[in-house]
């Protein structure tokens, strides 16, 4: 008996088996059209589409594929990459809607404007449609890089009625965000009310998480003190900070942060000098009780951070990136600093090659008494 | 311990222990069906001829003792796990026509355990192939022609991991 006696069924079932992966499931719809047909459903299923350009490695035949076998992608990206990929013309957006019509399977959405300043119009067009046609859509990743540009107003909104059983559906909403101007903080502050205006209460229920990155801040602090502090965000449960300017968020966000379960300090800037800046970073916290960079900032803003240290009662995982602390003195002064997260059990680090996962132990009493490094 | 008859579709008799052949969900069913009492007529098994019901028994009796599978149907751990035990590489160590026989029987007779194995060895004939070897392997002729296979392998080689 060949194979070829196996029903349709069987066949999909041998295909799908996590032995092979998505390149054997290529050469497999090239076998025979029966096989294709069987096998291609699937490989689409796996994959996360990129639309329209990626690093390059995208052009119009593979997308076409993609918008062919659209009605089994369940993981759709829309990129924003670079000039050629902007939309600027209503035309433009509408036809972008239309593609993305196709894709009504999608479960996991995102949206990333890179280094284009897609105007705000044509995101929240983009982002209400995509709401709206893909009813399966749960998890949606919003990235978004703010140089200077124009403020997003709230008559940037297109009139998209979107019920709110709809938006209840969402499970899990991700920011992040690259400050990058001088009044890029302004246009953070406007960008995440007006979200928040489009997504109804469901901040309030969904896993959020934000990420908030801060580059060529100069000029940035008379910006964030005109802005007022009235957003609030509850059910934050991972929140990470990218730059040398840890503290503006806290200037910026009056946050619930007692959901927050992960804490990460990403970037410590001076890779010379890390140890010793993440050290005295420490000291810092230990001293002030804020999570400020004090040793980057030169007494620049130092002195405005409210982001404390305090606030974050029931983090459990604590992670620091680009430093690996170098001896027990300096596993020491973290411990310190840990010993006012009641809930940690977890302290990370990471640089670009590893990361270093110490497990925390703690007296009867609550203290910690070791913090050992896990598998060892 | 109670003995059952099975019956293959070559009018084959074959005496299994009733625990053996429970391994089967199919024949499992119908022996509650009948209240469990199937001593003096054979069960009828018409997809299956002697030698394929042969080796399938010698499969449930060597894993007459496993666990039962999870009862979640659409659970995908089944598809997960990439091991095959070495008892069961030996057992699947036959020609294709009997291996695809094994697989069609596992599925007639819901026998899970045994239908992902044969799953499995088929998956692992087929990994790190290229489109002809994979023909070649299986005897496979390319209906494609050859526009239709070039445009198919230029759509979709991109999600090549």
């Amino acid at each position: 008996m060949p194979i070829s006696m196996l029903p349709n069924e069987l066949l999909s079932w041998i295909f799908s088996n996590r032995n092979l992966d998505n390149r054997d499931r290529t050469h497999i719809s090239q076998v025979c059209t029966r096989w294709a047909a069987i096998v291609l459903p699937d490989i689409y299923r796996r994959c996360t589409v990129n639309y329209p350009v990626k690093y390059n490695l995208w052009n119009y035949t593979d997308f076409q594929a993609c918008v062919k076998h659209g009605s089994y992608v369940k993981s759709l990206s829309l990129w924003f990459h670079n000039s050629e990929d902007v939309v600027d013309s209503s035309s433009e957006v509408k036809e972008l809607t239309k593609t993305i019509a196709k894709f009504p399977q999608v479960t996991t959405f995102s949206i990333t404007d890179k280094y284009t300043n897609l105007p705000w119009w044509h995101f929240w067009k983009i982002l209400n449609c995509s709401i709206k046609t893909m009813p399966n859509m749960r998890c949606l990743t919003i990235r978004r890089h703010l140089t200077n540009g124009h403020i997003p107003l709230e008559k940037h909104i297109p009139r998209i009625n979107i019920s709110p059983a709809r938006l209840q559906q969402l499970e899990e909403v991700t920011i992040y965000i690259l400050v990058e101007s001088d009044n890029a903080a302004e246009i953070f502050y406007h960008f995440m009310r007006l979200l928040i205006k489009v997504l109804g209460d469901v901040h309030l229920r969904v896993k959020f998480k934000i990420d908030v990155r801060l580059r060529k801040a100069k000029g940035i602090r008379t910006n964030f003190n005109k802005i007022p502090q009235t957003w609030s965000i509850k059910n934050l449960e991972e929140l990470s900070f990218k730059g040398s300017g840890v503290y503006l968020p806290g200037d910026l966000i009056t946050a619930d942060f007692s959901k927050v379960k992960m804490l990460k300090i990403q970037d410590i800037e001076c890779k010379d000098l890390m140890a010793e800046v993440a050290i005295l970073f420490a000291q810092y916290i230990l001293y002030t009780g804020l999570l400020i960079l004090p040793v980057l900032q030169q007494n620049h803003y130092g002195d405005k951070g409210n982001l404390r240290l305090s606030d974050f009662e029931n983090v459990e995982v604590f992670e620091i990136n680009n430093y690996i602390p170098a001896n027990r003195r300096e596993i020491g002064t973290w411990s310190r600093v840990l010993n006012h997260l009641p809930k940690i059990r977890e302290f990370r680090f990471a640089d670009a090659y590893s990361v270093a996962s110490f497990m925390i132990s703690r007296s009867p009493d609550g203290l910690i008494v070791d913090i050992k490094r896990r598998g060892m | 311990m109670s003995t059952i008859k099975l019956l293959s579709s070559d009018n084959a008799e074959l005496a299994v222990d009733k625990e053996v052949a429970e391994r089967s969900i199919l024949i499992k069913n119908m022996l509650e069906d009948v209240g469990g009492d199937m001593s003096d007529q054979a069960i009828p098994i018409p997809n299956v001829n002697e030698a394929v019901l042969r080796k399938v028994i010698e499969w449930c009796e060597h894993h007459k003792s496993d666990p039962p599978p999870p009862a979640d149907e659409d659970s995908d751990s089944r598809k997960k796990s990439t091991d095959i035990e070495e008892w069961d590489q030996k057992f699947m160590q036959v020609d294709q026509e009997m291996l695809f026989e094994i697989i069609l029987a596992a599925n007639y007779l819901d026998i899970k355990p045994l239908l992902d194995v044969g799953c499995k060895t088929v998956a692992n004939m087929i990994k790190g192939k290229s489109p002809e070897e994979i023909r070649k392997t299986f005897n496979i002729q390319n209906d494609f022609t050859p526009e239709e296979e070039d445009q198919i392998r230029r759509e979709n080689e991109w999600a090549e991991e």
